[in-house]
């Protein structure tokens, strides 16, 4: 099947098998490794990508879904060659230590503060609930979320 | 792909008119499914679990999409997912049921592209909105290639994955009666996340509060019976009664006695779910009479 979506501000023209996932299709067709190839079934969330700025399991929506629509991968949130505040503060709060759920986290976290400019602790753990860390203890990544809403807000520094 | 090896045909198909859909699902035979928010069917496709060749997504009927209030009552789309639930204004006073059953899933990336279609449809015996939609006495209004009829939400469910439609039929959207002033509604869980993520049970109640006392109760358990079912032993006992402490724990109890929980149920064992059963009783019935006397 012929489709077209956007994928961090660029058109791709694509020929898609309709049961082929936006997860297998930004991997394997665009060379996107961002998202990770988790759990398949949409439990785990680091397959997190934002459809028209909401957080999605790009592993439970199929690529023909995705059509004509906006898509934001982890790869789209540096601008210039400068880190997104997110990704600026998970490093300066020890956030992660694998990584491999971190591209899920950020979008999920995305998620939250394009919403939300001064989210609480617990409305930070709400828009992680769907993104499983098996290494961190979430406290890192919790802190980055929300010390990243308040340089976002100009805050801190 | 592109190494030779033969695919199955394979269609993915976008009607836009209900009439369409129900022939092109017809038309298909086992092998067809419907789609809507994907979070079922997809990981089952990944596991290699279906095979279906036909796919038929059903986001551009219209219908599907409508949440309002007429005079009759609450209309809710099959397609409208569980963060407009959540989100909608008209899901609150006395259907926050709905909002609380919504609102109890764990994941945003499930409430963002979860349905009340696939919700009701899939027949999964954790299915949030239906113990809510028992107590709130939910119509189905379904087409098919019969015509168009309307089923008791009672009656839609006929075991664990198995549904009441008929080969092509389609769910269009979900009636609930408008009730009257005193009215409350409320819905709990136990999940493992402070009451969110898939539930080990959970209870629904719809009750008027008169006078100080319970009228038309009804109550609803899921997760701890092989489909969400009403419960009309604890329906009669709360028949006028105050909710005091004893009258809670003894609803409870007769929600508890009503579980037929799996032996090899997978998040909790049968022991736990009937115990588990009446505090959760007690919560969602004092939830529910705070909430009728706000109305």
């Amino acid at each position: 099947m012929n489709i077209s979506f956007t994928v961090n501000g660029t058109v791709h023209k694509l020929s898609v098998r309709p049961d082929a996932t936006l997860l297998t299709v930004l991997r394997d067709e665009l060379d996107l490794i961002g998202a990770k190839h988790g759990c398949d079934g949409g439990e785990c969330g680091a397959c997190t990508v934002l459809l028209e700025g909401q957080a999605v399991s790009s592993c439970t929506t199929l690529a023909v879904a995705a059509r004509d629509r906006q898509i934001l991968t982890v790869e789209g949130l540096a601008q210039n060659g400068h880190l997104h505040p997110l990704q600026k503060a998970f490093v300066d709060c020890g956030a992660l230590q694998c990584g491999f759920c971190g591209g899920g986290m950020l979008m999920a976290a995305k998620a939250l503060l394009d919403k939300t400019r001064a989210p609480s602790r617990d409305q930070v753990k709400r828009a992680l609930a769907g993104n499983l860390c098996r290494c961190s203890g979430y406290q890192g990544i919790i802190d980055g979320v929300l010390e990243a809403a308040a340089v976002l807000r100009g805050e801190v520094r | 792909m592109g190494s030779g090896v033969m695919l199955a045909a394979f269609e993915y198909l976008v009607p836009s008119c209900i009439d369409d859909a129900v022939a092109l699902r017809r038309e298909a035979g086992k092998e067809g499914r419907f789609i809507a928010g994907g979070t079922e069917i997809v990981p089952r496709m990944n596991r290699g679990e279906i095979a279906p060749t036909r796919l038929i997504e059903l986001s551009r009927l219209k219908e599907l999409c409508r949440l309002d209030i007429d005079g009759n009552g609450l209309r809710i789309g099959a397609m409208i997912t569980h963060a407009g639930i959540e989100a909608s204004p008209l899901t609150k006073g006395q259907w926050l049921a709905l909002s609380d059953a919504s609102g109890s899933i764990r994941s945003p990336q499930v409430t963002n592209c979860g349905t009340v279609g696939g919700n009701v449809c899939f027949g999964v015996p954790s299915a949030d909105l239906m113990p809510p939609f028992l107590t709130l006495e939910a119509n189905l209004y379904l087409k098919g290639p019969n015509g168009e009829r309307y089923l008791p939400i009672g009656d839609f469910l006929l075991g664990p994955y198995r549904n009441a439609l008929e080969h092509g039929e389609i769910l269009i959207e979900v009636r609930l009666p408008s009730n009257g002033k005193n009215f409350g509604s409320a819905f709990c869980k136990a999940a493992k996340y402070q009451g969110l993520g898939l539930a080990s049970a959970s209870v629904a109640i719809a009750l008027v509060l008169r006078d100080g006392r319970i009228r038309n109760a009804r109550i609803a358990i899921g997760s701890a019976t092989p489909v969400p079912k009403r419960v009309p032993d604890a329906e009669q006992f709360l028949e006028g009664r105050i909710p005091d402490d004893e009258t809670l724990c003894e609803a409870g109890r007769l929600v508890a006695a009503a579980a037929e929980p799996r032996e090899d149920s997978v998040r909790a064992s049968p022991f736990y779910k009937r115990k588990v059963l009446i505090p959760l009783t007690g919560r969602a019935i004092t939830r529910a009479v705070t909430r009728a006397r706000a109305g």
